[in-house]
């Protein structure tokens, strides 16, 4: 297929925007591409800008459980925030894939179209011996900065004080 | 090397296998720091050690030149990436190159494994065990329901990216290329140029590679690679058997017209050489020419009159010396051989 602006060069890119919420597409060729990106001053309407898209019209349809007013997520362990998230469709750390985890459901879906891992699995074995302690800490921390979050949502602020102090513990590295 | 073993005749060149994976205490490159890029890549670096009968040695890229990047890139043992990565970065790999480990590119692990052909089965052994040894000396970031855990959202899962490197000059030649891409991406297939993301496809040489890593298993993954390029193969083949016979002829006098340029041209730029080199090897794999074709294969040729590789195996490098007619000379040399 020719490039549809220049109609010289073979296209190599298919290239999506929105605009005014109206969605438009592109065949172009390399060169004007180029042109393109250096036009409306982004660089990137590749990859990135396609799981981006797509994720925001995951949120917009309701697919992603995303409350009206959305809190400003974001991963305690690495300060990824929901919004960069969906950006860039890219992880901070691990923990991010326990923090965006309603999100990521749906992020799945569209990306890969399955949310469910089958294949290669780290060992059972392996798991269960002193290499996974860092892991499991860190599941743990998941666990109960979920907790606290609910608990200073339901005004526990007893409960929550206490998931703080062992929170604050298990990152001093006193209880591993 | 592992890519002088390419037959000259062959329309898969090669494939590669590449697993991503994280380490489990560290943040990933767009969250790290420095001291976290460097622990990282001690602790693999110790894993390696440990593993002997790999033989493995080691590239440091922050420590080699611009032109010896360059090399890395264009045979393929390091991604684009990686050179530009302003991290500390490392490479662990064979003496053949054909198994390798990236450190610190968008993932801490990429496992790499090539080889020319289309053997990706025993390939994907190889890493698969390279893969397993790894992670009883590492603690690998892994998610009970979405497995190895990837810096992008797009590798998770199986973190496998199974690709075949194949040379279509039919298909470009006649356009089918633009329908296939279309319906690749339907497929959750991927079809790039030689040097993967945003690059053009130099010499009718083309990626295929899966798309989607997450909810199949490698067996299925590397099945539907290999089956989607040899289903193009076909297609390939196809178009080769059954041109006309006035646009066969057409064709003999232009791959006759290329390997007469590539002959004696004095000045070459990247692009016409490959376009050139490219004809000269759709001569030999078609059986068109009344001459021996030369000991190297063709994509070594290829990969040999590239900017970076021909500078670093340049002598005087202090002088200042046209690439073109350094690229020119280079072909010249090969083919009078």
């Amino acid at each position: 297929m020719l490039c549809e602006k220049c109609k010289k060069n073979e296209a190599t890119i298919y290239v999506s925007e929105i605009t005014n919420g109206q969605k438009t597409g592109h065949y172009l060729c390399n060169d004007c591409i180029k042109l393109t990106e250096n036009n409306i001053g982004t660089q990137a309407i590749l990859f990135n800008d396609f799981i981006s898209e797509l994720m925001k019209i995951a949120l917009e349809e309701g697919y992603l459980k995303s409350p009206k007013t959305p809190l400003p997520k974001k991963c305690p362990q690495c300060g990824l925030s929901l919004d960069e998230f969906l950006k860039i469709g890219k992880f901070g750390c691990n923990a991010c894939y326990t923090t965006f985890d309603n999100e990521l459901r749906n992020a799945f879906i569209n990306v890969h179209g399955n949310i469910k891992h089958v294949g290669k699995a780290v060992q059972v074995d392996i798991q269960a011996t002193d290499f996974s302690k860092g892991k499991q800490k860190q599941e743990r921390l998941g666990r109960l900065e979920d907790a606290l979050k609910k608990a200073i949502q339901e005004e526990a602020y007893e409960e929550a004080a206490r998931l703080r102090d062992e929170i604050k513990a298990i990152k001093a590295g006193g209880e591993d | 090397m592992w890519y002088q073993n390419v037959a000259a005749d062959d329309i898969v060149i090669s494939h590669r296998i590449r697993l991503a994976r994280n380490l489990v205490n560290y943040k990933f490159t767009i969250k790290m720091n420095e001291a976290d890029a460097y622990e990282i890549i001690n602790q693999v670096k110790e894993a390696a050690a440990k593993l002997s009968d790999y033989k493995f040695s080691i590239i440091e890229p922050h420590m080699i030149n611009d032109v010896q990047k360059q090399q890395l890139v264009e045979t393929h043992l390091i991604s684009p990436l990686l050179a530009e990565t302003p991290f500390p970065t490392l490479v662990i790999h064979n003496e053949e190159r054909s198994i390798s480990i990236m450190i610190n590119e968008e993932d801490h692990i990429r496992i790499q494994c090539m080889q020319a052909g289309s053997d990706i089965q025993k390939t994907w052994e190889i890493a698969s065990e390279l893969d397993d040894h790894l992670s009883k000396l590492l603690q690998y970031a892994f998610h009970k329901e979405y497995g190895y855990m990837t810096s992008c959202i797009t590798n998770a899962g199986t973190g496998l990216r199974a690709s075949f490197m194949v040379h279509l000059p039919m298909l470009s030649k006649t356009g089918h290329i633009g329908t296939i891409f279309e319906s690749l991406q339907k497929l959750g297939m991927q079809i790039r140029g030689m040097y993967g993301e945003g690059t053009k496809a130099l010499g009718d040489i083309y990626q295929i590679s899966n798309q989607l890593t997450l909810g199949r298993n490698e067996i299925d993954l590397i099945a539907i690679t290999k089956n989607v390029t040899f289903n193009l193969v076909e297609k390939e083949e196809y178009i080769r058997n059954h041109i006309s016979d006035i646009s066969k002829r057409a064709l003999i006098d232009k791959l006759y017209r290329s390997y007469g340029i590539l002959r004696y041209a004095r000045e070459l730029s990247t692009g016409e050489a490959m376009e050139l080199l490219s004809d000269v090897k759709l001569g030999f794999e078609m059986g068109i020419y009344d001459f021996k074709k030369p000991t190297y294969n063709l994509y070594e040729m290829m990969l040999m009159c590239q900017d970076g590789v021909m500078l670093s195996k340049s002598q005087n490098l202090s002088q200042s010396i046209s690439l073109n007619s350094l690229r020119a000379g280079t072909i010249r040399k090969y083919l009078e051989i």
